[in-house]
């Protein structure tokens, strides 16, 4: 499948070889026009005029939360919010329904996979409530230790927050597993799909997901652009996160009641086109389809395992199985600092990606500061594999390896 | 261009004044939040001129490199001296002609953290 002349940045940087998906995805034709025709056809705020052109606006906005809808098999669009990406999504949980409803000795279940911004928010809603927070390890072997997670899975986790998908190993949760768990001991399981979404299908009715938090940039469409879905009775409770105009039905100088859900979630005017941008985004990757992009993927990464083999030193960490690891890896270089790596990489037009990846306490387990890391996405080609190899030599030359 | 020059490697490989040193007058430490890069300097004053000078720590081929000059070139001098110190010098005796706005700082968290020892 060579998807790459969907994707106009190869139109004017035609030698790019771009291996981080993972960080930021590059951008589909159709998400670009459709962003693009919304401000030379459409152009109106949206919920608010009562005049034809925004009347399309709005029509074009909320016809993505259809599209959202069918992508992750909500019950209802009430249940999807419209956010600036993941970040804000999980910040909306941990604050919103965190800070409302954790009390002092609560537990919330993290592993030690979690970007940052799985981390930060629930180390500041716990700091306010009391609530403590407890990371599941992982095993030698890079996977999600599921005996640690059962054990650290106590009557006090009210909540389970975990990636889908991990951005430094590539690590693929058992989703069905950790939910069955959870559900057990009554604690709610919120998922960061960050990585996830543009890898594998997700059926948030089927899963029995509470809540779930993806961004539209690593999903081919433009950044600014996110979804956080919610179970509609858990939103219902939830107060707004953020006041202003749009989340609201009336406001007196005494106080303000809310509008209806998913808009008492999105203040002020939203990031329109950016919106309708993920819309086409959405499309493009459902029309691909996830058996494609599972092929895809899985020949990318094999290609890759296998070339990197006959390099001795290179060593990949993580599970490096099909059924385990999908859409990226890490790996390191003997002696030799992932920047300076990436460094020597990009010089020859290899983008990848090195540090901690936003996730310093899974470095600290692994024992590294830093690490490589090569994410695929739909406009890699096996020929992006060859480049990555090259330069890897060109890297063992120049550390004279 | 290419910025990996046989010094760099050579002093990446081979760091000069790295360990610590026990009878230090100054410390300080340093870390660039962006890559995770960290520096730990020990300077050993006498008759106010720098007697001894070392570095711990982890980081990139360009940053060991600078702690490794940067330390070399701190001996003898005084406290002025060493305020006086700009990247410009690391870029001199590393033969670096420039550095890109993502890597400056490799070359600077040595020396930022040498200002903040004195």
């Amino acid at each position: 499948m060579n998807l790459r002349s969907r994707f106009p940045i190869f139109k004017t940087q035609a030698s790019l070889v771009y291996l981080d998906s993972a960080s930021t995805a590059q951008r589909v034709d159709s998400a670009l026009e459709a962003m693009n025709r919304t401000y030379t056809d459409i152009n109106a705020n949206v919920h608010r005029g009562l005049y034809p052109l925004s009347e399309r606006a709005t029509a074009a906005y909320e016809a993505v939360r259809d599209v959202v809808q069918d992508f992750l098999n909500a019950e209802s669009k009430e249940s999807i919010v419209f956010t600036r990406g993941t970040t804000e999504g999980l910040n909306i949980v941990a604050q919103g329904w965190g800070g409302q409803f954790l009390k002092t000795g609560d537990e919330v279940l993290l592993t030690m996979m979690e970007h940052h911004s799985n981390i930060v928010p629930w180390q500041l809603v716990a700091k306010k409530t009391g609530a403590v927070l407890k990371f599941c390890p992982l095993t030698e072997a890079g996977d999600l230790d599921y005996v640690a997670f059962e054990n650290l899975l106590t009557r006090n986790v009210k909540m389970v927050s975990l990636t889908g998908l991990s951005n430094v190993l590539g690590t693929v949760v058992d989703l069905p597993r950790v939910v069955a768990l959870a559900k057990k001991v009554g604690a709610l399981v919120t998922v960061d799909a960050a990585q996830l979404t543009a890898h594998f299908p997700i059926d948030v009715q089927k899963l029995d997901i509470d809540f779930l938090a993806f961004s539209s940039h690593k999903l081919y469409g433009p950044t600014g652009a996110g979804v956080l879905y919610g179970k509609r009775e858990l939103l219902e409770k939830m107060d707004p996160w953020l006041g202003g105009g749009d989340m609201i039905r009336e406001v007196t100088v005494d106080g303000s009641t809310w509008n209806d859900l998913p808009w008492k979630f999105e203040a002020g005017t939203p990031a329109i086109a950016e919106i309708i941008g993920m819309g086409a985004a959405l499309q493009f990757v459902m029309e691909v389809g996830f058996d494609e992009i599972a092929k895809h993927d899985l020949e990318l990464q094999n290609y890759a395992f296998a070339e990197l083999k006959k390099l001795p030193y290179v060593q990949v960490l993580g599970p490096q199985q099909d059924a385990l690891q999908r859409g990226c890896f890490s790996f390191v270089v003997k002696d030799v600092h992932p920047h300076d790596v990436a460094s020597i990489l990009g010089d020859s037009g290899v983008c990848v990606r090195a540090g901690h990846h936003c996730a310093m306490p899974l470095m600290k387990a692994l024992g590294v500061s830093s690490t490589s890391r090569v994410s695929f996405g739909l406009s890699n080609t096996l020929r992006d594999v060859d480049a990555l190899i090259e330069g890897l030599v060109e890297v063992a030359k120049t550390f004279r390896l | 261009m290419n910025l990996y020059g046989e010094q760099i490697i050579d002093l990446s490989k081979h760091p000069l004044n790295k360990g610590t040193l026990e009878d230090a007058t100054l410390t300080a430490s340093g870390v660039n939040t962006t890559c995770g890069d960290h520096v730990r300097l020990y300077v050993r004053l006498k008759n106010e001129l720098v007697d001894e000078a070392t570095w711990e720590g982890e980081g990139c081929a360009i940053s060991v490199a600078a702690a490794s000059v940067l330390t070399e070139e701190m001996k003898g001098k005084s406290r002025q001296e060493l305020q006086a110190l700009r990247k410009e010098n690391i870029f001199e005796w590393l033969n670096i002609d420039t550095l890109g706005p993502a890597r400056v700082k490799c070359v600077t968290l040595c020396l930022e953290t040498l200002a903040s020892a004195l």
